[in-house]
């Protein structure tokens, strides 16, 4: 497991500023909850750790290491693309829409990374799918396309693709935002046991109950910055700021 | 304007619960049976004509239907078929590829590509691969405008089958390029996403995540373009390519039985086209793992 440092992260699209020099830090085994309103650029922080976003300038560090980029004299500069897979396969990712290969069963997903990429036999990848769709309760859904899955379920699926590829940081894009309400729990219960074996996690939620008990910090995004971040009883419970206040009041 | 109440409005006590005990008729239509008589009467005239007029020539039609020389042409038409399908899908693999990179000069490329060979006639296209050897007489290795290493004549090395397989091949790929564009853009861009952030190059993820998927999208207008092209490569009669059309026309030319040896040629067309749309059934059912329609929700 390692630890993931923000430092002076700044993204524009166009003309637009959506991250404004984010400093954060995220420690070995720790469960970091982003919110905030949308349009904060939560997702965009998030997608810029394993630079499916580029940066504008700024680093970001998994475990001591820039995923996108190397020094360049003193400038950074993007990263071959071969380099950046290497980098990018340690860390794992759930989207909010999923994203399973429509085209191959639930097991087919898990074992893809890591006979592919991993070079593992499909013996040994097997069991290894096998192992993990267990874990995320859905051994009874290997040979399921995700066609005949449910939003939830698709989504547990994604969690053990994620973890297949043995992941020192897990992040997480709304991952319950597209599910129905009675999904939920089953995806935030995986995620909660994935926080008890104490992997690092960084988490875009609206799930505030989720936040506040398996969260170790919390962070409140708007506009671009971190307004507001510490511990999720403290941030939840008596936000400081006026923004932290407002936007509590609505999703509570 | 439309009253309501009195369209609808039924006498109840008049009998009305003896009325709902019968079946409801169907509204009598009697411009249908019009319709069918007149189809019936030209259908069978049509049939009547087949087998009366003497113009047809069924006996020629059955002397030739195996001749050699039909048989040969028939050969060459399907390997022009099958090589010029390969080419364009080929070339429009790439030419698709080229035209959703971020480089403009790709994009630009690819594009002048497919607005080029979509916008001259094919015919046209290939009587200028017939006629290539005036516009380069030689053709070599080397580095332009540098040294050459190896020469050939044009004539000897592109012969009139290949001039016929690169004007289709060529032309296809333009076609292709965008059947298979439309495919790759059918896949959702989580698909490359997902596959992305697990380390996936930009070549595995086209090749074990998007192609695959893009697949059930490009095969039925491909099977229409093998189709279409089995019967387009009769245009290259006009640079003498030899192929079913081509012998056929030579054997009429000999024995003045036009239509018997059209209708000849006209068969094995058919019957090639039958075969191909089966094969197209088949491959369409094998891409299409995963769709939801065909596997049923119904194990949720």
């Amino acid at each position: 497991m390692s630890d993931v440092k923000f430092l002076n992260v700044h993204k524009n699209f166009g003309q637009l500023e959506v991250l404004k020099g984010i400093n954060l830090t995220v420690h070995k085994q720790q469960v970091v909850c982003l919110i905030g309103p949308s349009g904060s650029g939560k997702s965009t922080l998030l997608r810029c750790v394993n630079h499916l976003e580029m940066t504008t300038s700024g680093a970001i560090t998994v475990g001591g290491r820039m995923i996108g980029y190397d020094v360049h004299g003193d400038q950074l500069q993007e990263a071959s693309e071969a380099e950046i897979n290497k980098r990018r396969s340690k860390i794992g990712m759930v989207f909010q829409s999923f994203n399973l290969f429509g085209h191959m069963t639930a097991k087919e997903n898990v074992m893809f990374g890591p006979t592919k990429l991993l070079k593992m036999s499909k013996k040994d990848a097997e069991e290894h799918a096998c192992e993990l769709l267990r874990k995320v309760g859905l051994a009874d859904r290997m040979n399921n396309y995700p066609s005949q899955l449910s939003g939830g379920q698709q989504q547990r699926v994604a969690i053990a693709r994620a973890l297949s590829m043995k992941p020192e940081v897990m992040l997480f894009d709304e991952p319950t935002s597209a599910l129905d309400p009675e999904l939920v729990g089953e995806v935030l219960d995986v995620m909660k046991q994935l926080a008890r074996d104490g992997m690092t996690m960084i988490v875009v939620t609206h799930e505030m109950g989720f936040a506040r008990e398996v969260g170790d910090v919390v962070v409140f995004m708007d506009d671009g910055v971190i307004v507001e971040q510490g511990d999720p009883r403290e941030v939840l419970s008596n936000p400081q700021h006026e923004r932290t206040k407002s936007f509590l009041s609505k999703v509570i | 304007m439309y009253n309501q109440e009195a369209d609808s409005a039924v006498d109840i006590d008049h009998d009305f619960l003896t009325l709902t005990t019968k079946p409801v008729l169907r509204r009598r239509r009697p411009g249908q049976i019009i319709a069918v008589v007149v189809v019936c009467f030209v259908v069978v005239y049509g049939v009547w004509t087949l087998f009366t007029n003497p113009g047809f020539g069924w006996g020629t039609v059955g002397k030739y239907f195996l001749d050699t020389r039909i048989l040969g042409g028939l050969l060459i038409t399907l390997e022009l078929t099958v090589i010029a399908m390969i080419i364009g899908f080929v070339v429009g693999m790439v030419v698709a590829v080229m035209r959703m990179s971020d480089n403009w000069l790709l994009r630009g490329v690819s594009g002048a590509y497919i607005w080029f060979f979509r916008g001259t006639p094919l015919l046209v296209q290939l009587l200028f691969w017939g006629f290539a050897a005036v516009l380069f007489p030689t053709i070599g290795l080397g580095i332009p405008w540098g040294p050459t290493f190896v020469e050939w004549n044009t004539n000897d090395v592109i012969s009139l089958f290949g001039a016929a397989i690169l004007g289709l091949g060529l032309n296809e790929g333009a076609y292709m390029a965008e059947i298979v564009r439309a495919g790759l853009l059918s896949v959702p861009a989580g698909q490359s996403e997902a596959s992305r952030s697990m380390g996936f190059s930009q070549l595995h993820t086209l090749r074990f995540v998007v192609i695959p998927q893009a697949m059930k999208v490009i095969i039925p207008p491909v099977g229409n373009e093998v189709i279409s092209m089995l019967k387009t490569t009769s245009l290259v009669i006009v640079i003498g390519v030899g192929d079913l059309l081509y012998n056929t026309q030579q054997i009429y030319a000999q024995n003045l039985k036009q239509i018997p040896l059209l209708i000849v040629a006209s068969i094995w067309y058919i019957l090639l086209t039958s075969i191909l749309t089966m094969v197209q059934s088949r491959l369409e059912k094998n891409y299409s793992k995963g769709n939801a329609l065909l596997l049923g929700k119904a194990q949720r």
